[in-house]
């Protein structure tokens, strides 16, 4: 039983792994998602950013993954397998140590 | 369907926000009671799963891109709370870590995502049941759907009373179109094409994966 369960899981990851190489098919669309404009694209469309838009846009000034690419490699498709391989060892590690915390308070 | 900083009121960030924090409290509460090794599994799967699933985007009807969240089907297979759970971690990483999505409209992108679409499911899917829809695939399909279009709703909602709730001059001060450009906009990619995509992915993948989730206690 233990042993097809391990088995299960390996199969789930392998099925990850392949998935994140896959993504750059993502990006295959140049469209950008409606709502999901950059300061720049709203000026050109408007000719104005909004007050309040401006004010509250860049309060989270983390980029080093921005838009899942990464600052020091510039093919999009490497950054964005990274990118997909990166967020998945986090949540992995986030439910990890969940799974740790919630064990040990018990 | 990720909203940026900026787009919305700080009303608005902070009513969303104390809406997704009630509810992602009381799944993990719920799950809390339940819990053992493989829940922690089952979550890490669902929530890697729909990290990925979401990078897949395609162009939509209206020359903009979409892309499905993979959330109804981790519903399904895991239940509505872990899913709950599951999704709002990836929502939380992907505006954190890649920037898709605010920080300030986190609270409302967990609520329209990770929040409505596990509960649209388990709603829409327990009407159907006992409307006596004896057919699950069916079921899946339906709830997958809708749930997907309730999520679009909300953000097209929320999206364009902004326009229409703070101006200043006349202006507006945050997002710049209001509901009768919203609604369509993004409405009819996800009533078209991204409802049905979304639905035929739960109902394809549910049989392969369920012998995994099968796993749960």
């Amino acid at each position: 039983m233990k042993k097809g369960n391990d088995n299960n899981f390996k199969t789930i990851l392998i099925i990850l792994f392949a998935l994140a190489i896959l993504t750059p098919l993502g990006l295959l669309t140049q469209n950008p998602a409606f709502g999901e404009w950059t300061q720049e694209e709203i000026k050109k469309m408007l000719g104005f950013v909004p007050e309040g838009l401006k004010k509250y846009a860049e309060v989270y000034k983390f980029d080093l993954f921005d838009d899942y690419s990464f600052k020091f490699i510039s093919n999009q498709y490497i950054g964005y397998i990274l990118s997909a391989l990166i967020g998945i060892a986090v949540i992995f590690t986030i439910f990890f140590l969940l799974k740790h915390l919630m064990t040990e308070r018990k | 369907m990720h909203i940026p900083d900026g787009y919305l009121s700080p009303q608005t960030c902070a009513t969303f926000y104390a809406a997704s924090v009630a509810s992602v409290g009381f799944a993990f509460a719920k799950l809390k009671k339940s819990v053992d090794e493989k829940t922690f599994v089952h979550l890490s799967v669902a929530s890697a799963f729909t990290f990925i699933v979401m990078m897949f985007n395609f162009p939509v009807v209206g020359g903009s891109s979409a892309h499905i969240t993979g959330i109804p089907l981790i519903t399904y297979l895991f239940g509505s709370f872990a899913s709950i759970i599951a999704s709002a971690v990836v929502l939380i990483i992907q505006a954190l870590l890649f920037r898709d999505g605010g920080i300030l409209a986190l609270g409302t992108n967990v609520f329209n995502m990770a929040v409505a679409i596990p509960l649209t499911v388990v709603f829409v899917d327990s009407i159907l049941k006992t409307a006596g829809l004896k057919n699950e695939k069916v079921r899946m399909f339906i709830s997958t759907y809708i749930s997907t279009n309730v999520a679009a709703l909300l953000t097209a909602v929320e999206l364009g009373l902004q326009p229409i709730l703070f101006t200043k001059a006349g202006k507006p001060l945050y997002f710049i179109y209001d509901l009768k450009t919203t609604i369509p906009a993004m409405m009819v990619p996800h009533l078209l094409m991204v409802g049905v995509i979304e639905a035929v992915f739960t109902v394809l993948l549910y049989s392969p994966l369920k012998n995994f989730a099968k796993i749960r206690n």
